[in-house]
């Protein structure tokens, strides 16, 4: 009796219990994809990927742990070839159209220049200038050369020119385009704190991931070259070009850097409707101060000074003066020699 | 990866949602299942009848882009190399320029200005002059005294600076300026530059009517980059991709 009426219940209780470990599941892949639009926000082209990718997952029948885990490998690179790749990679794993699927997971078309060497881009291929093949590219960023036997990534080797297309309905589309973020070695001059330009590195390599194509712009500008601009339109010939003098601005102590978009020809661009707001999310996640949001927003200006403010600058020049750089750095606990 | 039991039967009706989202990649490829087996290499041997003009050859990694105004010949830049070709032979020769080259264009006696962390002016093969390292990101204008090359720079609170320096032919500066931007203009490639100083100095990519342009309507996408002193030959850009083509016929 007990039994029978418990076991009823158990069994109400059961039916239940699936119910809602069920919707419990489903909420876990639309979890994920609440936190990554949170997250890509402020980057419209990363979002219009998303939404790609989470209208083309309802195609296949996965459980929530596999949408998830597809989330989860978009995230990496949330893009435009992120998105192919990964579908791809679902749709080869189903067995669906396998040229399809592997039309997905790897370039149709493009070119790659990569350690100072140009490749042509067919169907995952990269063929050199003699036409020969030597080695594959995928639509996840990763490179593999004959040559070598560690893959590359094209967005962590900041130096790498990519440009990754597919055919859509016989028309070329770009799934990413990236120039080389620090063309002029600016982040290795020696002038450079080595910490801050890593955080840089770091938010340029992020910036990259999400399909913004950047580049460094001014990085280091002595005090010498800092006093020699600020005289303009004050004791020299011109307009006046800058409000610092020399000492008081971030470059001068190689602690403040610009960072600018670039244009589909690789030339330096500073639009109004750039993801300006998503590179200073990413720089202050990396530690770094963002001039975006200053009352005078400069939005291209990182700077980064642990335990001062951004106005402080200037009371490091007779730390400079007296055991050059390092010693202001030596101040900051970030100096560089042991 | 993961592993997935079947395809959702909805998706296997894909044309009808490709046409309606012809730009959604995924859809056109996986729930299409279309776009595949296409060889890169096939625009290599195409021709356009509506355009007139016949695709000769890839340009790959091509960048910067410019005809020689003397002859024929085409120069590109392909990363951190200068690449030469003659149009009517097809002989190709490779310079390397010793870091990325961000601009490039021919001065009127035939020689090839060069901007990357230097700026280099080569003759034939042969490098004639090279600067020390400058910050340079175009080349705004030539003659047959020399280039004028400029550099865009942020500076704190003010946005952004023009650095306009005018070399002459053995690469040597002569003047300099720099000066804050124009309001409005949002990338190097849209700055006309400080005025030039001297009436010879015209830029090394010369405006062209757009009548003359090509019909480009069967290559959705297109857009004529650069095209030679006698309308030939042309370099298209599809989807960032550059080739370059010559008139059919002429």
């Amino acid at each position: 009796m007990v039994d029978g009426v418990g076991g009823s219940d158990r069994s109400t209780e059961s039916i239940s219990l699936s119910e809602s470990l069920s919707r419990e599941q489903v909420s876990l892949s639309k979890t994920r994809e609440q936190e990554l639009r949170t997250e890509l926000a402020a980057n419209p082209q990363a979002v219009a990927a998303l939404d790609q990718l989470s209208r083309n997952l309802n195609c296949y029948n996965l459980t929530e742990e596999q949408k998830v885990q597809a989330l989860n490998d978009f995230s990496a690179a949330p893009n435009t070839a992120t998105a192919a790749y990964v579908e791809g990679r679902i749709a080869q794993d189903l067995g669906v159209n396998s040229a399809a699927a592997l039309s997905l997971v790897s370039p149709d078309a493009g070119t790659l220049t990569i350690g100072g060497q140009t490749y042509s881009i067919d169907h995952g291929a990269l063929v050199d200038a003699a036409g020969q093949r030597a080695g594959t590219i995928n639509n996840n960023g990763e490179v593999q050369l004959n040559s070598e036997q560690q893959a590359r990534n094209v967005y962590s080797d900041l130096s790498t020119r990519v440009q990754l297309q597919e055919t859509v309905n016989g028309q070329p589309q770009s799934l990413l385009d990236l120039h080389p973020a620090d063309r002029r070695g600016r982040l290795d001059d020696a002038n450079v704190n080595q910490d801050f330009a890593g955080r840089v590195k770091q938010t340029i390599e992020r910036a990259r991931r999400e399909g913004m194509d950047m580049q460094t712009d001014l990085v280091s500008r002595t005090i010498a070259q800092q006093d020699a601009l600020y005289a303009q339109g004050r004791t020299a010939p011109g307009p006046r070009v800058t409000n610092a003098p020399g000492g008081q601005s971030w470059h001068n102590y190689g602690l403040g850097a610009d960072v600018v978009f670039s244009t589909p020809n690789g030339q330096p661009s500073w639009p109004d409707n750039g993801n300006w707001t998503r590179y200073g999310q990413i720089a202050a996640d990396n530690g770094l101060t963002w001039g975006g949001t200053w009352r005078n927003p400069d939005r291209p200006h990182v700077e980064y000074h642990p335990g001062f403010g951004a106005g402080d600058a200037g009371q490091f020049i007779r730390d400079v003066r007296q055991g050059g750089l390092e010693a202001a750095w030596d101040r900051m606990g970030i100096g560089q020699q042991p | 990866m993961m592993r997935i039991d079947g395809f959702h039967r909805a998706c296997r009706r894909g044309p009808a949602l490709a046409a309606l989202a012809s730009v959604v990649l995924a859809f056109a490829a996986a729930c299409t299942q279309v776009a595949s087996g296409q060889s890169a290499s096939t625009l290599a041997s195409s021709s356009d009848p509506s355009s007139g003009l016949q695709n000769r050859r890839d340009l790959p990694g091509a960048g910067a882009v410019a005809f020689d105004p003397t002859g024929a010949r085409l120069a590109w830049a392909a990363g951190e190399e200068v690449r030469v070709l003659e149009l009517e032979s097809g002989e190709q020769a490779v310079r390397a320029a010793g870091s990325w080259i961000d601009d490039l264009g021919f001065a009127p006696d035939g020689s090839l200005w060069v901007i990357g962390d230097k700026v280099q002016r080569w003759q034939g093969n042969a490098l004639a002059c090279g600067t020390q390292e400058m910050d340079a990101d175009r080349l705004l204008a030539v003659d047959a005294q020399g280039a004028v090359v400029a550099g865009y720079v942020h500076s704190d609170g003010q946005g952004m600076l023009r650095h306009q320096v005018w070399l002459d032919s053995r690469c040597h500066p002569t003047a300099e300026s720099t000066l804050p931007l124009p309001k409005g203009i949002a990338d190097a490639e849209a700055d006309p530059g400080a005025p030039l100083g001297r009436a010879s100095l015209h830029s090394p990519r010369p405006r062209r009517d757009e009548a003359s342009f090509p019909n480009l309507a069967g290559m959705p996408g297109a857009k004529p980059v650069a095209v030679s002193a006698d309308g030939h030959w042309w370099v298209i850009d599809a989807g960032g991709r550059r080739s370059l083509w010559k008139a059919v016929g002429r």
